[in-house]
């Protein structure tokens, strides 16, 4: 396990991802580092954003996506020398989620729900010329906390908010009161989903009280595993990931202390499969796990982030 | 160990209900809880965010309409409850003005798990914006205690500043009600927070129009 620890000891690592080039992180500054995925030596700082980067994502090996509460979405290209972003797509409310779609021709952002506004908004960008295709204003009544693009299918998407809702919409027209094909009330907050499975025929959530469950596209339960504060050691889930190639569902939680421990998601059980310990002293905010490699990078509070090894 | 004893509580709360009395009101008042917090950045700290089920029903005059297959619409017709069928629905022809009708008749929702995946196709986002999508109901639960699990349900959410206020109850509940809501909103909220007490500055109760009275 290796520790890189930025020497901002009050700033929080929000993201982490890792191509083969770099390992990344964004911080509560704005600012969105790369370190050279082999030595692990700081290589360059991303500024850009003014405010809050609230998702950071690594769309391929070529290209990392930021949105922030300065209302853009940023594009950049990590085989080039540039420390600006290669496209920026602007919009006029703060952006709190986001994803591109499977063969990069729509990028969809999620705001969040302002006070003088009181409306959260879907808001379809095309990527071949960063122009605004379309927003929808009717489908969460809150802030919009997660947005999945399907894996193979370009006009599909997950979305949900602090609303309570996870909906799922095909969008190849942009029919707002046609285009959401299931919708799913958790009751509560959510802050994550996702599509799952090898046909990705299924959906989780996870929620802002640590609930997770299972459902089909369709909306249908297929597990609902409570309140996972109930299992020893973990105080909070910090996401829930699908390995393609063996169709294996992890879930990854952690503690207060900054134990991370995962999860094999079973119906009906969770099976602890490795606990990540000595590496945080505060809350973990996001894991990155290369299941080729079989590397793990883990980002928190403590404003560090550790490369692990996963055991097989 | 909690910071707030039931004793405590009581008190404050029969001060509540006495300022109440003293200066009457032409409504129930609620009564608020207002948790004041530090140690918090809302800007990078995890969201406080969700619902709380209450012991006790918080919001009475709490309108709930089931959206029921045919099981249910009997039912909730014998319960004396208001609800809408599958043709029901099928006769707003998603009509938006008639469904925004429909979502600004009643507070709440409770949907037949059958007919709760026809939602989308019957109504469109017409419920979603205004936070009234149904909660599901299956034909094993009484639709009664469904509708008042839904009463006693509140949502709470810090934006951000660092003061959160949750509605508990009101004046019209006994001291134990109260007592019984106020410690288990205090416990179960300072429960998601990642210091607990330690990220509490100050709680406060007070009815609608009250003073606020000081219990942490």
């Amino acid at each position: 396990m290796a520790n890189i620890d930025f020497g901002f000891k009050d700033q929080y690592v929000f993201d982490v991802t890792a191509n083969s080039q770099y390992v990344i992180a964004s911080a509560s500054d704005q600012l969105v580092r790369l370190y050279d995925a082999n030595s692990l030596q700081p290589v360059t700082s991303l500024a850009f954003h003014q405010k809050r980067i609230s998702k950071m994502k690594l769309y391929n090996d070529q290209y990392l996506f930021t949105a922030s509460e300065d209302g853009k979405l940023a594009r950049w290209d990590l085989r080039s020398q540039s420390t600006a972003p290669a496209q920026v797509f602007q919009y006029t409310r703060p952006l709190s989620a986001f994803d591109v779609n499977c063969n990069d021709t729509m990028a969809v952002a999620g705001t969040l729900n302002e006070e003088f506004v009181q409306t959260a908004e879907l808001a379809f960008f095309d990527t071949r010329q960063s122009s605004l295709l379309h927003k929808f204003e009717e489908s969460h009544g809150d802030d919009v906390t997660d947005i999945q693009c399907h894996p193979s299918i370009p006009s599909q998407l997950i979305s949900c908010s602090t609303d309570g809702l996870v909906n799922s919409y095909d969008v190849k027209d942009f029919d707002e009161d046609e285009d959401i094909l299931a919708v799913i009330n958790s009751g509560s907050s959510v802050s994550k989903a996702g599509y799952f499975g090898p046909d990705a025929n299924y959906m989780f959530y996870l929620t802002h009280l640590e609930t997770f469950a299972l459902y089909t596209l369709d909306g249908d339960l297929v597990c609902d595993y409570g309140q996972l504060k109930n299992i020893e050691g973990v105080d909070y889930a910090i996401d829930c990931l699908f390995d393609q190639t063996t169709s294996r569902l992890y879930l990854a939680t952690g503690n207060n202390n900054g134990d991370v421990s995962l999860f094999h998601v079973n119906i009906n059980e969770l099976q602890r499969c490795q606990v990540l310990s000595g590496g945080h002293t505060d809350v973990v905010r996001s894991i990155y796990w290369n299941h080729t490699s079989q590397s793990i990078l883990t980002g928190g509070e403590d404003g560090k982030m550790c490369a692990w090894q996963a055991v097989q | 160990m909690s910071k707030v004893s039931a004793s405590a509580v009581r008190d404050v709360i029969v001060e509540i209900k006495k300022g109440s009395e003293e200066k009457k009101r032409n409504f129930v008042e609620t009564v608020e809880l207002q948790i004041g917090l530090k140690n918090y950045d809302p800007q990078r700290d995890k969201r406080f965010s969700g619902t709380i089920k209450l012991p006790n029903v918080a919001r009475p005059n709490m309108s709930v309409c089931v959206l029921g297959d045919a099981f249910h619409c009997d039912q909730a017709k014998a319960a004396g409850m208001e609800f809408q069928s599958v043709d029901d629905l099928k006769k707003l022809n998603k009509n938006k003005k008639l469904i925004k009708k429909l979502a600004k008749r009643y507070d709440a929702f409770v949907a037949s798990e059958a007919l709760i995946k026809q939602i989308p196709r019957l109504l469109g986002p017409g419920l979603h914006k205004v936070g009234k999508f149904p909660t599901p109901v299956s034909h094993a639960e009484s639709l009664t205690d469904k509708a008042n699990e839904i009463r006693a349900t509140i949502k709470f959410q810090l934006k951000k500043v660092l003061c959160l206020a949750v509605a508990v109850g009101h004046v019209g509940m006994t001291e134990d009600q109260l007592i019984a809501n106020v410690m288990l909103s205090v416990n179960f909220l300072v429960s998601l927070l990642k210091k607990h007490w330690q990220n509490v500055k100050s709680l406060y109760l007070k009815s609608t129009m009250g003073k606020p009275h000081r219990l942490f």
